[in-house]
Order: C-alpha cells, then structure tokens, then sequence
C-alpha cells in the first residue's frame, strides 16, 4: 500500500521536474459520503506530501482537485488546495467513465476558480477534440495514453478523426497516412505496407506511435499559435468542422465552447479539403 | 550487378565486393557480407529512422518470401517492386524463400511445388507461381525455387527428389527469368542441394556450375529456426566443402540461417560471401544480448565488470515484484522448447505465431506468459549475457564495454533487464541496435582479418569462453 510520504520518496528517486501528491480518488460514477471522504482526504494527503517532500527547490509539486461530480466539493476542493503554497494545479478524478456533459462542466469550474498565474494540468485527457474543447476552458497541461496506445492497436490520428489501419479497405492505399504531415513515418511509409504490418510486427507500432505523437504535438502547436495570433476560435471552427464533416457536432462540445464565447458554425457548411 | 573478387589467393577465404547496380549507382557491398534479416519487410524492431542510429552505411535486406508473401497483391498494385513498397528502397534486396528464423517444416513438398508458411498459412509455390512473386517484388538478387527439405537422417530418396526437384525448379526459374522484362537487372541464385550425402553435393554443384546463374546458395544443411545455432562446423564441413568443390570460385555464395558466430567464421575459412542475420533476431528475442569478443582490436578492455553489485538486496522486502515473470528466474532451462510446428503431417496449414509481438501489441502488460522465449544452453550463453537473469537488476554498466552503439553508449543493463520485466517494447529495439550493430561490427572484423590474415587470430577471440556472471 502506498502512503503520501513513500509516493513522494519514490518521485524524489526518480527525480522528475513535476511530481504529483498521492491523492485519493474514487469513480466519476461514486455518489455519496464517499466522495466527499476522498476530497478532504486528498488535502490531508497534500499536507503531508508537502512536509515529505525533500526537494522544493528542483521538484515542483503539484496538489490533485478532486470533489467527483459535486459542484460544491470540487469547489471546496480547489478551495482548499489553493490555501497551500504550490507551483501548478492539477484537475483529478475526470475522464473516467462520466457523461461528457458532467465532465466538461467539472472542468470549467474548476479552471474558473483556480489561480491565473499557475499552470492547470487536466489528467488523462485525450482526444483531439477535448483537448482543443478544454484549452478553451483555460487548461495549460495534459497527458494521455490515448495516442500511443491507440498506436499499438494499428490506428492512426489524423485531422477527421482515426484511420483504422487493420481495415482491408487500406491494402492498396499507397498514401502516407497524412499528406500534410512532416513526420517520419509519413515520409517513407505508405498506408498500404502499414496495413500489412500492424498488429503483426512491432514496428507498426513505432511508426505509428511517431505518427500519433507528432500530430498531437502538432495540434497543440496550432493551437497555441492560434491564440498568439488571435484567431483561437476561428481555429476551433475551423478544427471541428474538419472532425465532424457532417456538422452533427456532439452537443457538449457546442455546449461547453459557447460556455467561453465560443461558437460553432451550425449553419453553412465550411468548404473541406 | 557484379561479383568481383580483387585477388586470387590460395586459400578458400576470400573478400570480394558487388557492385554496378543499376537501380543503386555508388552501391558497393564487400563480401563477406551481412544481409540484414527482415521479418514482413520490415528489420525487427527497427523503424528506418532507428535502423539510421545502428548504421548509416550501405546494407542489404534479406526478405523472406513467406514474410512477404501476403503483400503480393498490394505490390503488384503498387508497381514499383517491394523494395520501394517497405520503405527501403536506398538498400539492396536479396528474396530467399523461408524464414531463416522460424523452423521450416519436414515433408510438405511436392513434386512440383514447395510448401511455404505465410501469414495466411501455408501456401503451396510452384516455379510459376514463384516467380510470379517475384516479378512483382522485384529483388535485386533472389534464390531460384528450390527444394531443401533435407537433414543428416534424411534417406537416399529424399535427398535424391531434393537434387532432382531442384533442377527442374531452376530451370523454369532461368526460363521466366530470361523472359522477365522487369527482372533484367536482377541476379538468380541456384541453390546447390544433396543434404548430408557427399555425392549428392558433388552432383547437385556439377550441375549449378554449368548454368548461367549469378550465384549460389547452398541449401539443405537445415530446416531453419533457432536451432542452427546449436550446429558447429563439424557437422557441416564435409558437404559443404563437397558443395565447394565443383563450383566457380568467381561467383557469389550465400549460406543462410542462425549459424552461431564460431560456425559463421569457419564457413568464411571455406568461401562463403555471404550470410542473413537471423542469429541476431533470434538472440534478442529471448532477451539476450551478443558480448563475444568480435574482434581483434579490443583485447585490452575487461570482459567482466568490476564495479558492480549482484543482486543487492534492497533496504525492505516492500518494493519487490513477486518472481512471477520468467526472467526473473537465474539459470532457467527450457526442457523443451515449445514447437510451433510438429512432424505431423495433420498439419496443413499454420497461422504464424510470434508470441512475443502479440502481447507486446496488446497493450497491457502480461505477467506470467505461458510460454516462454527464454532459452539458455552452455553453447550459447558463451556468445551473450541473458538480460532478463535478475542478476542484471542492479547492474549500471553498459551491455558491453567495448561497444559504441547507442544502447551501449546511453543505457546500462539494469534498464534493458528492467525493460524485459515489464515488457516494454523498448526493451527488444535497445537489444536489437545492439546486436545488430556489434554483429555489423563482427563482419567488420571479419573483412579486416582477412586482409590482414589474421583470421585466425579473430576465432581465438571469438572462441575464447567468457565469464558471462
């Protein structure tokens, strides 16, 4: 079993730049006294990751908002854990199995009351489309085994969405999976001679692995250019209609950009590529 | 394509070098030479921009029929042969038909066909249908269809039909080739065939000598799959020499399967040009990696590591895995290993196992594996340390001292142990630019020693037993 003290013992081994305190965090799906035990519990477990900690001056440490889906106990979360000195906040106990309804309103809560001047790091997401939804509700960090794993299952990211590459439609596709992109794998490799590999030589999944990683890096890039040069929403217009060419946009994502002034082209169809 | 071999010297070694390649203008590759196992077209592990960390020189793939024999449509579709369709299309590309790697079944060939193992089970090739994939592939050079089912204990018949069938194979091969517009610049190998009888070698090579081949590959010796390494030149000298004997010393031959590096140097002392890389997979695959002295330079640097503690024991029980994994046992012993294919003619078609891609690409990590990849016996562990031995737990020095490759020169062999335990696949791309690259290296070394006749000063290297502890 592992306690505040031996988690933070291990990451002073290791001696990552960022480290987490161990918190206690219970399903999205958790209704009861329970959730409220894991949210004060949390901040114990922060105080004592904090006195444990043996390197604040090369290890950053950041607390973990919990408070499930509660309105209240999340903000009591965030509350609480601002009244200690970190150097960045991480948003915890989301992207499990919760509706993305409750999700993306847990999020833009807890951004609105967290500091403006400390990083937001939002754990385990993910997919395109929440990562471009959740930088508009002011998150800075993220992480996600989405596209790595997806990699080793023979999928690869693009701009509309995954190719699924095990699909025999691909056998003779002697595209790279992305024209536009200046990865390795893109530069040599075709869709055809991916299809014959994934899934049997573990190859495909470096090379997709590369491919996934540099679009999510790519993504990211656009969308930190986007809001230097002041365009963020005409980019997040611009990025949605590409992933969802029929317009049917999910309605939390419709929901959850207007919450920040943000709104989606539902009207006429914007020219693809 | 030229074989050309700058001087004539008196004994049977010689170093040589192809060229004039049309397709590759600039392409040199001296003999004896090292062509680069591929599995599906693709090194093991190695995407081409890793295969770039292990060497940036010339190369040339060995691509496995059977490896590739599902994408034959796909590159007929593609029309610029396989070389370009793997994404490799800078390297020279040698077509054999098995897997060097994989144990080739006994008894499923016919009078006018060859049975091969594909992804897709087993598929039966007749010269026709043969070379059918071959047009469409493309290679640079290839064997001619050829039927090499043959071992120590096979009867007269057997190796007889081998000799036989074999002939009438490289003729219809030699046929469509002399036809093939897109085979022009190509090379055909014939495969000298006879299993273990003397006579049947002499005649077998007789015969290859008199047609218009670029080469040869001597074939027969075995039925493929790991076990080669076991096999010492003892074994195999006498028909190999018989192979020798009547063929043109001017022509290029190649010699393929998982032959340890002893058996390697003395197949070079009796003329061989060329050999796959199998061994190197093999190796890695039961996580082990080559440390044998491959080569006469580095003498000097201890074999051994002094500053290091073995399997110190850590402060409280607290942090230690439980021994489930099967590395995690020291001196662990296969009675046998598991067979992916039995002499039982039952079998008529096999899906291709490669357990440890399997669980690799299956996302979580598996414990306790059923089966296991490990296989340590006194022959080998004299060429390669086994990383997943938990002695290497706490071991921070590199796999080899003497070694420059990227792994040796960033990561020590309680990371690699460490990868093997939880089965990253990292673990098995760390172990492969090593290997791959010191096995580079060995005939490196091998080219150097017989410039300098010093070849016999290379095997007292290679032979010399190390403490592998």
């Amino acid at each position: 079993m592992l306690t505040p003290e031996r988690s933070i013992e291990i990451q002073n081994a290791i001696g990552a730049d960022i480290i987490m305190q161990l918190d206690d965090v219970v399903r999205t799906t958790t209704v009861g006294p329970r959730v409220e035990e894991a949210m004060h519990r949390t901040t114990r477990w922060l105080d004592r990751c904090l006195k444990a900690h043996q390197n604040a001056d090369t290890q950053n440490i950041f607390p973990i908002v919990q408070g499930g889906l509660n309105v209240a106990l999340r903000s009591e979360s965030a509350k609480q854990l601002m009244q200690r000195e970190v150097p960045g906040f991480a948003i915890g106990g989301l992207s499990g199995g919760e509706s993305k309804n409750d999700f993306w309103k847990m999020v833009h809560l807890t951004t609105d009351l967290l500091p403006e001047d400390k990083p937001r790091y939002l754990m385990g997401v993910g997919f395109a489309p929440d990562l471009v939804v959740c930088s508009a509700l002011g998150v800075d960090m993220f992480d996600c085994v989405f596209p790595t794993r997806t990699a080793r299952f023979g999928c690869a990211l693009i701009h509309s969405g995954q190719l699924n590459l095990k699909q025999k439609i691909y056998a003779k596709d002697f595209q790279p999976i992305d024209e536009e992109c200046e990865c390795s794998t893109c530069k040599r490799y075709t869709r055809a001679y991916l299809h014959t590999i994934v899934t049997n030589e573990t190859v495909s999944c470096h090379l997709l692995s590369v491919h996934n990683i540099s679009y999510q890096l790519r993504l990211m890039k656009s969308i930190r250019k986007s809001i230097e040069q002041q365009c963020f929403p005409e980019f997040v217009r611009k990025f949605m209609a590409n992933m969802y060419a029929s317009k049917e946009y999910p309605q939390w994502i419709v929901d959850a950009l207007l919450a920040v002034n943000i709104h989606l082209d539902l009207a006429a169809p914007i020219a693809e590529k | 394509m030229k074989f050309i071999l700058p001087s004539v010297t008196a004994c049977s070694s010689r170093v040589g070098y192809i060229t004039d390649i049309r397709r590759l203008p600039g392409l040199v590759l001296e003999t004896p030479q090292l062509l680069l196992y591929t599995k599906g077209g693709s090194i093991p592990h190695l995407t081409y921009e890793v295969l770039q960390m292990v060497s940036k020189e010339q190369h040339a793939l060995h691509i496995p029929i059977s490896t590739v024999a599902h994408c034959h449509e796909a590159v007929v579709a593609f029309g610029k042969g396989i070389a370009d369709f793997i994404g490799l299309k800078e390297y020279l590309t040698f077509c054999s038909i098995h897997d060097p790697a994989a144990v080739t079944p006994h008894g499923f060939n016919e009078r006018d066909t060859v049975s091969i193992w594909s992804r897709t089970g087993r598929k039966q090739l007749d010269p026709d249908k043969y070379m059918d994939m071959i047009e469409a592939f493309q290679p640079d050079m290839y064997q001619s269809l050829c039927d090499g089912d043959t071992n120590p204990t096979s009867s007269k018949k057997r190796v007889q039909k081998s000799i036989n069938r074999s002939i009438a194979f490289l003729e219809k091969c030699l046929e469509r080739h002399e036809k093939s517009e897109v085979l022009k610049e190509s090379a055909i190998l014939g495969a000298v065939e006879g299993g273990y009888s003397i006579e049947g070698r002499e005649d077998s090579a007789k015969y290859l000598a008199n047609s218009s081949v670029f080469g040869y590959v001597i074939d027969g010796l075995h039925s493929n799959g790991p076990d080669v390494e076991q096999l010492t030149i003892e074994d195999v000298k006498p028909v190999l020499e018989a192979s020798l004997k009547h063929l043109p010393n001017d022509k290029f031959r190649v010699l393929q399967g998982c032959w340890n590096p002893e058996t390697v140097l003395s197949m070079v002392e009796l003329g061989m040009d060329a050999f796959d890389s199998s061994y190197v997979y093999t190796v890695t695959e039961r996580g082990g990696a080559l440390i044998f002295q491959n080569s006469i330079k580095n003498l000097d640097i201890p074999s051994t590591a002094t500053d290091v503690s073995y399997g110190a024991e850590p402060k409280d029980g607290s942090n230690l895995k439980p021994d489930t994994s099967i590395y995690a046992q020291s001196s662990y012993e296969i009675p046998e290993k598991k067979k992916r294919i039995t002499d039982d003619k039952q079998v008529t078609s096999v899906v291709e196992e490669d357990k440890s891609v399997e669980s690799e690409t299956q996302g979580p990590i598996v414990e306790s594996p059923e089966d296991t990849k490990s296989q340590t016996t006194s022959l080998n562990r004299k060429y390669e340390i086994s990383l997943a031995d938990k002695k290497y737990a706490e071991d921070f020095t590199p796999l080899s001292r003497s070694c420059s490759c990227l792994t040796c020169k960033k990561h020590t062999r309680a990371y690699i142990h460490h990868l093997l335990q939880t089965r990253e696949l990292l673990g098995p791309v760390l172990l492969t630019i090593h290997n791959l690259h010191y096995y580079m290296e060995f005939f490196k070394g091998i080219r150097e020693a017989l410039k300098s006749n010093t070849l016999d000063s290379l095997r007292k290297c290679v032979s010399e037993e190390k403490d592998t502890s």
